[in-house]
């Protein structure tokens, strides 16, 4: 392994974990541009860390503060019947008396 | 001049007024795709034929029928005199990141290539509410992952109508190219980093990312949660304004839609901006890059053209009595992409976990052993390569031990590029500006495979675009001449929180202080082979 890729932020193995982690499979190529790209984009967000940031900067999630002027009622918990089922189900790629069907479902131990 | 090249305002007003019908402009609609458009987007058509190169290919699906149907409901509403609603008999396109009843909704995406929504948009619903006729679905980047359209998996990909050897932009490329070549007045786009904005001045037509907020997700196909704005794409303020009208509102399958009044957007266009306080900042005149072949930092400065046409059309404001502010300090700007790089890329790979090929869409051929391998080949072959790069890098900048390095500090940054907005708008503050005006782009239409493949080059590209969505803060972009090489170049406004309609405004006073100049009259040369 050249000692150029240990080097990376994400290497192979922590790359390969990452894609495992993210239920992928990739090929060769694929793996290799991807790989590339993460750590040049890596390298771009690294800009972030020359910030000064105060202890006292807030996080922000949205843009728009969400004041109780604009922010909606949540509506009520109440129940429904889908009006259209069927068309859900249809999208299934397998289907069985209104089940959806799986693969078998490997038994796994927790650690 | 046809029906189809008409402003969607003036479409509306004959129909109401008995002139024409809805039906003639459905019929104008489809037979301007038929001369242009070529062969729409497909999954596996890998092969490009030579003709591909001389169309447009805005679509993925067309629906002429449901909107046959409801151009005839419309001419039955007004031949019995009732209201057919304020966009009647306008065709619309929708950008195929919402799901519309019925119909196919991919996502330009392999893994939803068969996904037919069981329900609507409420962006949709309202604007067939409204009388529109939605004529078909339009070509994206994957996802909306792209500036170029290049990345769906439909193709041939769409194509800049000005220069068919030049790229859209993106995400909301098919919209952009769609109007922008008269197939269908109006478009429904949607923006998270710039993707309404950017193709709109690569295809030299209107484009608005509302304020977060204002237009409801409700049935969009999620990308950053925090950040995809609805949008209107069309041909001129007034019909942008009057999109907007019909979208824009709470939403009671929104919990983010806010909860604020519509207000008529149509209504301030001609109230003339004497007074109101515009401002440049050169922050907004140079983009900063990552090099990946150097691994430096670059700075560079826009393209002196795009540049002249800024400062041009703040000449034309400044003429109808706007007060140009210059030097505005926007010092958090150039954070804004990698910034945008973390928190999209969490929101995104959040958003694509759903996708495991069990209740919709794409389940792998093959035979699997097991559950664990069915959802690795299903994701492996129905996702493209943009939306395998976010999902990997959302869930290593997200994961414990580096959140705080990057998910938290991108979050904090957020709030320096939001505070940048609050300072210079703040009405008690030292700027007190109304909008700022800016490029809306670097360069101008890039041509096709340029920058494709460089995520990182190509992300650079909504530098001056993604600060309005990290903030949260609606923009504009609007045509505003053209470049030695026959492209748009686009203007960009940026104002306070719901400002909407002030930048409705200062847009439409931009058009009618340059209505006169010779470069409004170009049209774009797929029109001159019909």
């Amino acid at each position: 392994m050249p000692e150029k890729e240990q080097e990376q932020p994400i290497t192979p193995q922590l790359f390969d974990h990452l894609v495992n982690l993210a239920s992928l499979e990739l090929s060769r190529e694929e793996a290799e541009y991807l790989r590339r790209e993460l750590n040049n984009q890596l390298k771009s967000i690294d800009e972030l860390e020359a910030i000064p940031l105060g202890t006292e900067t807030e996080i922000t999630t949205h843009g728009v503060p969400y004041t109780p002027q604009i922010t909606p009622e949540a509506r009520d918990d109440r129940w429904q019947a889908c009006p259209n089922p069927e068309e859900i189900l249809a999208q299934a790629p397998e289907v069985r008396d209104g089940y959806v069907v799986v693969p078998d479902i490997p038994h796994t131990d927790l650690d | 001049m046809k029906l189809c090249d008409l402003p969607a305002h003036t479409v509306a007003y004959l129909v109401r007024r008995r002139e024409i019908s809805a039906l003639d402009t459905l019929e104008a609609a489809l037979e301007r795709i038929a001369a242009v458009d070529g062969r729409p987007g497909r999954l596996g058509n890998d092969q490009n034929y030579p003709d591909d190169a001389e169309k447009v290919h805005a679509f993925i699906t067309l629906t002429p029928e449901r909107a046959r149907a409801q151009a005839e409901a419309i001419d039955k509403k007004i031949s019995q005199g009732e209201d057919p609603g304020p966009l009647a008999g306008v065709p619309f396109t929708v950008k195929d990141i919402f799901c519309t009843h019925g119909t196919r909704s991919t996502a330009g995406s392999r893994i939803l290539g068969n996904f037919v929504a069981p329900y609507t948009a409420t962006t949709v619903s309202r604007l067939e509410a409204g009388g529109g006729l939605m004529i078909g679905k339009v070509n994206l980047d994957e996802f909306t992952y792209g500036s170029s359209n290049e990345s769906s998996a439909f193709h041939p990909t769409p194509r800049n109508p000005w220069n068919l050897a030049r790229v859209p932009g993106g995400s909301s490329g098919g919209s952009a190219a769609a109007v922008a070549a008269g197939e269908g007045n109006l478009s429904l786009g949607t923006d998270t980093a710039g993707s309404i904005r950017q193709p709109a001045a690569f295809c030299g037509v209107v484009g608005m990312k509302p304020t977060y907020g204002r237009v409801s997700r409700y049935g969009l196909i999620a990308f950053g949660s925090s950040l995809d704005c609805p949008g209107p794409v069309a041909a001129n303020v007034t019909d942008t304004a009057l999109m907007l009208n019909s979208i824009a509102g709470p939403d009671v399958h929104d919990g983010t839609a806010a909860k604020l009044e519509v207000p008529d957007y149509t209504k301030d266009l001609k109230k003339d901006i004497r007074g109101l306080r515009i401002g440049l900042s050169p922050d907004y005149f140079r983009i900063t890059y990552f090099d990946p072949l150097t691994g430096e930092f670059e700075q560079q400065l826009i393209s002196p053209e795009i540049e002249s046409a800024v400062l041009s059309a703040a000449g034309y404001l400044a003429q109808m009595g706007a007060d140009i502010v210059e030097d505005i300090p926007m010092p958090h700007t150039r954070y804004g992409i990698p910034v945008y790089f973390v928190i999209s890329r969490v929101e995104a790979a959040s958003n694509l976990h759903r996708y495991d090929g069990v209740k919709y869409g794409f389940r792998t051929p093959d035979r699997v052993a097991d559950l664990p391998e069915m959802y690795r080949r299903s994701r492996a072959e129905g996702f493209g390569t943009q939306p395998k790069l976010r999902i990997l890098m959302g869930m290593y900048v997200s994961a414990a031990q580096y959140s705080e390095q990057y998910y938290e500090r991108a979050l904090k940054v957020r709030t320096l590029i939001r505070n940048d907005f609050e300072q210079v708008f703040n009405s008690q503050g030292e700027h007190r500006l109304d909008a700022l005006l800016t490029p809306t782009t670097p360069t101008t239409a890039f041509s096709m495979g340029d920058i494709y493949g460089d995520s990182v080059l190509m992300q650079y590209a909504d530098q001056l675009t993604v600060p309005a969505n990290l903030a949260g803060i609606p923009g504009i972009s609007l045509p505003a001449g053209f470049a030695k090489d026959g492209l748009p170049i686009g203007v960009q406004l940026l104002g306070p929180d719901f400002s909407e309609a002030r930048l409705l405004q200062i847009g439409r006073a931009f058009e009618l202080a340059s209505e006169g100049e010779d470069w409004r009259k170009q049209r774009p040369a797929i029109l001159n082979t019909v």
